[in-house]
């Protein structure tokens, strides 16, 4: 049944979401499995592997030689293998995004699709403009806080405090702007999955969808974001203590030990390796289970401020034009 | 008797269920999720920046010698600094867990919060039934975290930290405590846990919300080696709110858990050669008796009670409303 498509109040857009999220879990869920869990896997032991080379090259007996390049090759190699997964796993995550994003959209709308659907959305065409609008506004933010850094690292080295302070406020009018630009483009992936825009056209398109209500948007994002954030850290502490349990008992010698005055810096590499791929899968599981809400309260927002904007009908709450329309031009 | 107190389907909900979130046709489910997520983020960041102004304040004047360990500094500071933050703790729990959700309570369900959290009178005998089952579970709670604990061998002076906290050292301050730490909680988290979150998901998953809720409140409490014996200590409790239709059992039976922990620890801080404030393990045979006396008395509290009664035609509608 789809949900009327009328303006929300912040108690509907959290009653609304709810509601998606026991209409969609189980989809979202498999989504979510199948695009994150072989690639969650390969990062995790990527990044085991590069905490072994760390210690490894750590442990050598090198005094004050300088290291053998076997094994500096080694790290690096295992630092290189790290960055690869990590961007794959970023990939999947944008796409699981945009699988579970449809999957909302359409839900919300009253069209019932399949996961197999939702997954084609996810890593056809729309993951490849995702990924360009991604590219396009990474490099707007980097292009606002490029300068603000610079003078602050070049007032730090010059020993200039004018230089720096100078720098600090550019920075804290750069954050404002990337800030501003970030609610303002809040909405392209949603127009890219659900209304078929290209990639310009998605910013254009959730440009005019937070127009006039910026501040709505963003207390709304806030809101939410926290809410999910210590609904997930609730879950990941006990699931944190089972997956590092070697990296606690580990740790809680060391405390014991330096409390009684015997350290040994080799227990510290004993506890940096003891991490190994824990860190990597309790990483996949913040991102699966952000995955799966994150993109609901999207879905409420967007339609909601697409109500706004009058394109339904107000009288009878359904949509005047298709509630997904044509691809913009 | 048990349904003699008005309860949610006494009366037809348009005149009890008056809050916006009812009149609205909203899920109850969803109200009790935002409740829990909004006040718990509420509650703990008050706490915490509550608790670390508290610590830093009186760092000065408890802690002379710098030199001294990290361990017995963090010690020495917890132990000049143990009376304002047992005054945070409950302050914190009265002021951001009790009041911000009984006011979206009364703002989005009822004007009447008390019959909505199911605060009535009950018969005495059921009462302590509850309490009596609680305290012949707490054995078993005790022995599954300490033999976590013991796994993972935490430093003795991690452990001091709770035993610094919540050991009194003349009566004065366990009258104090006892506010503390077994009347607030019992108050508090009751209302909180049971009478609102549990009450909400209740109308939507009925008994499953048990389960649910306790589990929720093991996971509130942030010990992730008491994680198996709190939720289950939340089922308990969970259980006698559904099953006697009152907040009273489960207030008693949590506050008389608490209590017991505190005066265990001011009274006989050691108990038969065991040390209560650290992770020294328990004998078996203590749980081997007191488990099955658990599971009778439970099994009791189930037959004096009444059977469960379905949720009213009223209040099914309520809570299965489609969204306008």
């Amino acid at each position: 049944m789809a949900f009327p498509l009328v303006p929300m109040k912040l108690s509907d857009l959290f009653d609304r979401t709810f509601r998606l999220l026991g209409r969609t879990v189980g989809r979202s869920a498999i989504i979510a499995l199948i695009l994150l869990a072989p690639t969650a896997l390969l990062f995790s032991f990527s990044l085991g592997s590069f905490f072994d080379s760390l210690v490894g090259l750590a442990q050598g007996p090198y005094d004050l030689e300088p290291p053998d390049m076997n094994q500096l090759g080694g790290m690096f190699g295992a630092l290189a293998l790290m960055g690869f997964t990590g961007v794959l796993f970023g990939i999947a995550q944008l796409g699981a995004y945009l699988g579970i994003t449809y999957l909302g959209c359409a839900e919300f709308s009253g069209q019932s699709v399949t996961w197999e659907e939702a997954l084609r959305k996810g890593v056809g065409l729309p993951l490849l403009r995702a990924i360009g609008v991604s590219l396009l506004m990474g490099l707007a933010f980097v292009a606002l806080l490029i300068l603000p850094y610079l003078l602050i690292i070049g007032g730090a080295v010059a020993k200039s405090s004018a230089l720096g302070g100078i720098g600090i406020l550019l920075m804290v009018g750069a954050l404002g702007v990337v800030l501003f630009l970030a609610m303002r483009w809040n909405f392209t992936y949603q127009t890219i999955v659900f209304e078929e825009s290209p990639v310009m056209n998605s910013f254009r398109r959730s440009w005019d969808l937070v127009e006039g209500n910026w501040w709505r948007v963003f207390g709304i994002m806030i809101l939410f974001g926290l809410m999910v954030d210590f609904a997930i850290s609730l879950l990941l502490t006990p699931l944190t203590f089972i997956v590092l349990w070697d990296f606690f008992s580990e740790y809680f010698k060391l405390l014991g030990d330096i409390s009684s005055g015997e350290s040994d810096p080799g227990a510290f590499l004993q506890v940096f390796k003891s991490m190994g791929p824990g860190l990597g899968f309790l990483i996949a599981a913040d991102a699966i289970l952000t995955t799966l809400i994150a993109p609901l309260y999207s879905v409420a927002l967007y339609f909601d401020l697409r109500a706004r904007r009058g394109e339904f009908n107000q009288a009878t709450g359904h949509a005047e034009t298709p509630a997904a329309p044509a691809p913009l031009a | 008797m048990n349904g003699s107190g008005p309860d949610i389907g006494s009366g037809a909900h348009g005149t009890f269920l008056n809050g916006t979130w009812e009149r609205a046709g909203r899920s109850p489910g969803a109200a009790a999720i935002v409740i829990l997520l909004a006040v718990g983020i509420l509650y703990f960041n008050a706490q915490s920046i509550l608790g670390a102004v508290a610590v830093l304040a009186f760092k000065p004047a408890g802690v002379g010698d710098l030199t001294a360990p990290f361990s017995e500094q963090m010690v020495d500071v917890l132990r000049k600094s143990a009376d304002p933050l047992r005054a945070i703790v409950a302050f914190t729990q009265y002021m951001f867990l009790l009041v911000p959700a009984w006011l979206l309570v009364r703002r989005w369900h009822s004007r009447n919060v008390s019959t909505y959290v199911r605060l009535r009178r009950l018969p005495f005998l059921e009462t302590v039934l509850a309490v009596l089952t609680t305290l012949a579970f707490i054995p078993a709670g005790t022995f599954i975290a300490n033999e976590l604990t013991r796994q993972i061998n935490p430093p003795e002076w991690l452990e001091q930290i709770n035993a610094v906290l919540f050991t009194a050292r003349s009566d004065p301050e366990f009258l104090w405590l006892v506010f503390v730490v077994a009347f607030t909680p019992a108050v508090c988290e009751e209302i909180f846990f049971r009478g609102i979150v549990q009450r909400s998901l209740e109308r939507v998953m009925g008994w499953k919300s048990v389960i649910l809720v306790g589990f929720i409140f093991g996971l509130f409490h942030m010990q992730p080696l008491g994680l198996v014996s709190l939720s289950i200590l939340g089922m308990l409790f969970g259980y006698f709110f559904f099953r006697s239709r009152s907040l009273l059992p489960s207030m008693a039976a949590h506050a008389a858990n608490n209590l017991l922990a505190i005066a265990l620890m001011y009274q006989m801080p050691t108990l038969e050669g065991i040390d209560l404030s650290s992770s020294d393990q328990i004998p078996l045979s203590w749980v081997l008796i007191s488990a099955p006396i658990g599971i009778a008395l439970l099994l009791t509290y189930h037959k004096v009670t009444e059977p469960i009664q379905q949720l009213p035609d009223d209040l099914k509608a309520v809570a299965s409303a489609p969204t306008p």
